[in-house]
């Protein structure tokens, strides 16, 4: 399998997204195609179906109707999502053959030119300018890959948030697991700290079941953005569709960061190792239906694991974790700690 | 019996076979093939998806196809019921002349 590099972030066989988004196009043509046939046999069985039978029927079918229309929406958000992520390739790929072309004509001047060609990037000397034009077309790269990154965060984001939800959760789940349900929170976090100092894992983990799900929905920042859903819901202010969120920032909150710290002096056993792991993150939520008190609500975590978080300090600046040097060790020589992006996506039906 | 039931076996027998008809339609798309695609997270998400889209597909079709035969037994049932009134109709009908 062909992973995009830093070197060339615009890599990556487009056809399989085009060919993925018509499959997904043509499911929800389907699905309307179905829809609109369940209709006209619902309406024409009126004419020779009445009495409970019947009515039975009519609720039967709007019920299927009704399953049809969300599975039809899925695929039309998630084959927009589609189009926009091809479109934003293709934008990395020019970016990427421009910061190639300036690279490229400024080395031409130097070689070109009757200067010695010199080491490094010297600031000084009749070239300076050109190899400077080279440092900035190479830190332009380093964005466009950045760029990459967060496109393929976003369309991630944007599938799994179509799905219908296979992970549900009740608030007070995490906390009334036994040690060794929380052993499982804390071999998962593991688990995705050990692919993050391979260096091998993919950049972009997408988590929409097991246990991390129902550890993050129930740690404490989770629930206040419910408290805050539920208040916003009980007062008329949310419709379906609408969307918004928080971070959960380390750096701001001297409680959450002693909460983490004796979380990781106890491994795990005291606290929510999965929300310790991920440390500061961003949360939002996406209103998908409101029936009567009932409100089904996505939510997605998103969260980078990079060798500067690991190893900074919380509220103390240019101080590094004791582990920093052999973090640091083990990138520069075995290739390891490179950075990974975790989405996590689940459902949930909240009363108010 | 509801008092207020009226059917007509042949027209529900032909309800059912209209649904019968359509529960296929939904399979006629299938999910791709992902495996070539160029980034870990988004191949995983896409392969997530379409695996959910076809487990809802299925449930859907196999909950359309199990109402077809059930209109197809409500109508068996609602004939067998006719011909039972009329065969009970037949047998009393020389005792009124």
């Amino acid at each position: 399998m062909k992973v995009w590099t830093t070197e060339n972030p615009g890599a990556g066989d487009m056809s399989v997204i085009e060919t993925w988004k018509a499959s997904v196009d043509g499911q929800s043509e389907a699905c309307l195609k179905v829809i609109e046939k369940l209709r006209a046999i619902s309406s024409s069985s009126t004419n020779h179906w009445e009495g409970k039978g019947g009515v039975a029927f009519v609720g039967a079918i709007a019920r299927r109707i009704e399953r049809l229309d969300l599975m039809s929406q899925a695929c039309a958000k998630a084959s927009a999502a589609a189009s926009e992520y091809v479109g934003a390739v293709e934008i990395i790929r020019e970016q990427t053959a421009e910061c190639y072309a300036r690279i490229e004509r400024a080395r031409s001047v130097i070689a070109d030119s009757e200067e010695p060609v010199l080491e490094g990037f010297p600031s000084h000397g009749p070239n300076a300018d050109h190899y400077e034009e080279v440092l900035q077309a190479v830190d332009e790269l380093g964005l466009v890959a950045y760029r990459r990154h967060e496109a393929d965060q976003i369309f991630m984001r944007d599938v799994l948030r179509q799905m219908s939800g296979r992970v549900r959760t009740e608030r007070s789940e995490y906390e009334t697991m036994d040690r060794d349900d929380r052993g499982q929170a804390t071999d998962a976090s593991k688990d995705l700290f050990l692919a993050f100092a391979s260096g091998q894992a993919p950049r972009d983990i997408g988590i929409t079941d097991g246990i991390i799900p129902v550890a993050l929905a129930d740690s404490g920042h989770m629930k206040n953005l419910r408290e805050r859903l539920i208040r916003l819901l009980k007062g008329g202010d949310l419709d379906v569709g609408d969307q918004d969120g928080s971070t959960r920032s380390l750096s701001s909150d001297v409680l959450t960061l002693s909460a983490d710290g004796s979380n990781v002096i106890t491994g795990g056993r005291f606290g929510n190792t999965p929300e310790t792991f991920f440390g500061s993150f961003e949360a939002t939520y996406e209103v998908v239906k409101i029936e009567g008190g009932e409100a089904t609500v996505t939510f997605t975590v998103t969260n980078d694991t990079t060798r500067q978080s690991f190893n900074r300090v919380p509220l103390v600046p240019f101080v590094e974790m004791p582990w920093a040097p052999g973090v640091n060790i083990g990138h520069d020589v075995l290739g390891g700690y490179e950075p990974i992006g975790e989405t996590v996506v689940w459902t949930e039906k909240i009363e108010f | 019996m509801d008092s207020t039931i009226r059917i007509d076996p042949a027209e529900l027998a032909a309800l059912a076979n209209e649904l019968g008809d359509i529960a296929p339609i939904l399979s006629t798309v299938y999910p791709p093939d992902v495996s070539a695609c160029q980034s870990w997270g988004v191949t995983d998400a896409l392969k997530d998806f379409a695996l959910e889209l076809e487990e809802n597909r299925r449930e859907v079709q196999e909950s359309i196809q199990i109402l077809a035969d059930g209109v197809i037994k409500t109508a068996d049932d609602f004939a067998e019921h006719d011909a039972s009134l009329i065969a009970n109709f037949n047998r009393i009908l020389p005792e009124l002349k």
